[in-house]
């Protein structure tokens, strides 16, 4: 009884998904299914355990109870859910856009690499979630200090990717480009910058997911709205639906984002030069 | 441009093998393309206070316009260093080279090379791997792609412009390297043991159809195997090299008729000049007989 109300959410069921469902080719269908059907029958053993070991609703809420709770309260969590999500874009952005220009400086100035490259690495040794309540003393409660704790978090895996994807062209390449005539910037744009993207766009992805965590622990900290506000607030309230219904929307507007990485990589990297989808990977 | 292949000399299986009756390597026609005086390289030594290694001892060499110079060596007898001495890619640590009249110094970008590995770009395909050679020099990608295409067709592989590198075969990709490699017209083209990493028929297929490109567009051609049968096979000179310290043992006039078949390898003139090779590597104790 319990697994047909979660068969009844599979998107095949929904007219609109089918339809989508119908541009798709069969085998691309059967690579999707694999990891929605996992999702679901995590979420049916998670049911059936729940009920089976009369698990207290305290301690952990059955994924009905969690739905029905993100159902009837949509308004409040679609409210909370913008403030944290402008949080994750705008630090995630400047974490992008800073580390892919550092890893380039880094990888192109023997002195920045000597001088800069230390102290990021040694910075990075620093409990980022411990100086959050610094940041918050600096810029207060506002968006700028979650913002900087979302980019501290997430700039770092960027910037050593692009430093790592920079470096790793093969010698004998850039000797090609050197008897071809080509400077340093022609060098650059067609065979250094094109060749780091796979490395830079995995950093990114790693980047996003930091960007969550960093989102979340400044509103942990100093927050009035927000996903990660309303969670420790549910958390205060013995109100453990209301936590894992945080948790979920987390995931899902993590999802969401990693694949929009994901996607924008499509109009960087040739499909041809993708390796299959990796839709089980994005959902760790 | 006309150049003087040496005559046929001597009738085929004439000669005794085990005798060394060669022409001695004689003054041809040629004019020098590619002049090397006193040329040598040293490297600093890994060891403590060891000085330098010395890669290439001194030597003189010229290569003749429309020339195809094979050099042959074991490896580390530094005829990749040779190769990226005259692409100006390395600096020699004496003496001079010059190429056409001009002398090398720093990348000399007027040439053509290929390596052994082939060194195409994996996000582009076959087709905008050899426009490569154009958009690096910052030349227009829509003038060179007719010539582009043409010479994807002249390598066989017209069909395979929209393939990606992962999507060919090895053979298929070097060819992909040498129609780059030609795309600007160099007047001189360098090639570091470019089939070396291909299987044995893959390979003889490349260098049949190498020789019939090379005669039909007859530019300067600098070939580095350390494959003594094709070094003969495509040579018209053989540079024989020894190593430790690197050096010019020998070179020797490839005296056979062209275009060459792959059947020229059987006959008995062919094979003098393999033996020939291979007698100057036993001198030098490169190969040890038993």
């Amino acid at each position: 009884m319990r697994q047909s109300k979660v068969e009844r959410a599979t998107p095949s069921d929904n007219p609109i998904s089918l339809a989508i469902m119908d541009g798709l080719s069969g085998e691309k269908l059967a690579k999707m299914a694999y990891p929605i059907g996992a999702i679901l029958a995590t979420f049916g053993v998670w049911q059936w355990a729940v009920h089976y070991f009369a698990i207290p609703r305290l301690i952990l809420p059955a994924p009905s109870e969690i739905f029905a709770d993100l159902f009837y309260k949509w308004n409040i969590y679609f409210d909370f859910m913008q403030p944290t999500l402008s949080v994750i874009i705008v630090g995630f952005i400047v974490a992008a856009v800073s580390g892919i220009a550092l890893g380039m400086l880094v990888s192109f100035s023997p002195l920045a690499n000597r001088t800069l490259y230390p102290l990021m690495v040694s910075s990075q040794m620093v409990p980022k979630v411990a100086i959050a309540p610094v940041f918050i003393i600096w810029f207060g409660t506002g968006i700028t200090a979650k913002v900087l704790i979302s980019f501290l978090i997430a700039f770092f895996p960027i910037m050593i990717s692009t430093m790592v994807g920079l470096e790793s062209i093969e010698p004998d390449m850039v000797k090609l480009f050197r008897s071809m005539g080509a400077g340093p910037l022609r060098t650059f744009f067609k065979l250094r910058l094109p060749g780091a993207l796979p490395n830079i766009f995995a950093g990114l992805k790693i980047g996003m997911s930091m960007a969550v965590v960093g989102a979340v622990v400044g509103e942990f900290v100093a927050a009035d709205r927000g996903l990660g506000y309303y969670l420790i607030y549910a958390n205060g309230q013995l109100d453990t639906v209301g936590v894992f219904s945080s948790l979920m929307l987390l995931t899902a507007l993590g999802v969401a984002l990693y694949y929009l990485v994901e996607l924008s990589q499509r109009l960087f990297i040739p499909t041809a030069l993708i390796k299959g989808g990796d839709l089980s990977r994005a959902t760790m | 441009m006309a150049i003087t292949l040496p005559r046929v000399t001597h009738a085929m299986g004439v000669a005794e093998p085990a005798e060394n009756n060669f022409p001695p390597a004689r003054d041809t026609t040629r004019v020098p393309f590619v002049t090397l005086k006193k040329v040598s390289k040293a490297f600093p030594s890994r060891q403590r206070g060891g000085g330098e290694t010395e890669a290439l001892r001194p030597f003189d060499a010229e290569i003749g316009q429309g020339e195809f110079l094979s050099i042959v060596g074991p490896s580390g007898c530094g005829k990749s260093t040779l190769l990226s001495l005259i692409a100006g890619l390395q600096t020699a640590s004496s003496g001079e080279i010059s190429i056409g009249g001009r002398v090398v110094s720093g990348p000399y970008s007027d040439i053509g090379i290929v390596f052994q590995k082939d060194l195409l770009l994996p996000w582009r395909t076959a087709l905008d791997n050899v426009l490569i050679q154009a958009e690096a020099r910052g030349l227009s990608r829509k003038v060179f792609e007719p010539y582009a295409r043409e010479l994807l067709n002249l390598v066989g592989l017209s069909g395979f412009e929209r393939f990606y590198p992962h999507e060919l075969s090895g053979g298929m990709r070097q060819r992909v390297g040498i129609a780059r490699a030609v795309l600007h017209k160099p007047p001189l083209l360098l090639l570091d043991e470019p089939f070396a990493s291909l299987d044995a028929i893959t390979r003889d297929q490349l260098a049949l159809d190498f020789q019939s490109f090379w005669q039909d567009e007859q530019r300067t051609v600098v070939f580095i195997t350390h494959n003594i049968a094709e070094a003969v096979f495509l040579g018209d000179r053989v540079m024989v090299m020894t190593a430790r310290p690197g050096q010019i043992a020998e070179v020797i006039e490839i005296d056979l008729p062209r275009p060459r078949p792959l059947a020229i390898r059987d006959t008995q003139n062919f094979t003098r000049y393999t033996a020939r090779v291979r007698e100057v590597f036993e001198q030098h104790g490169i190969l040890r007989g038993h």
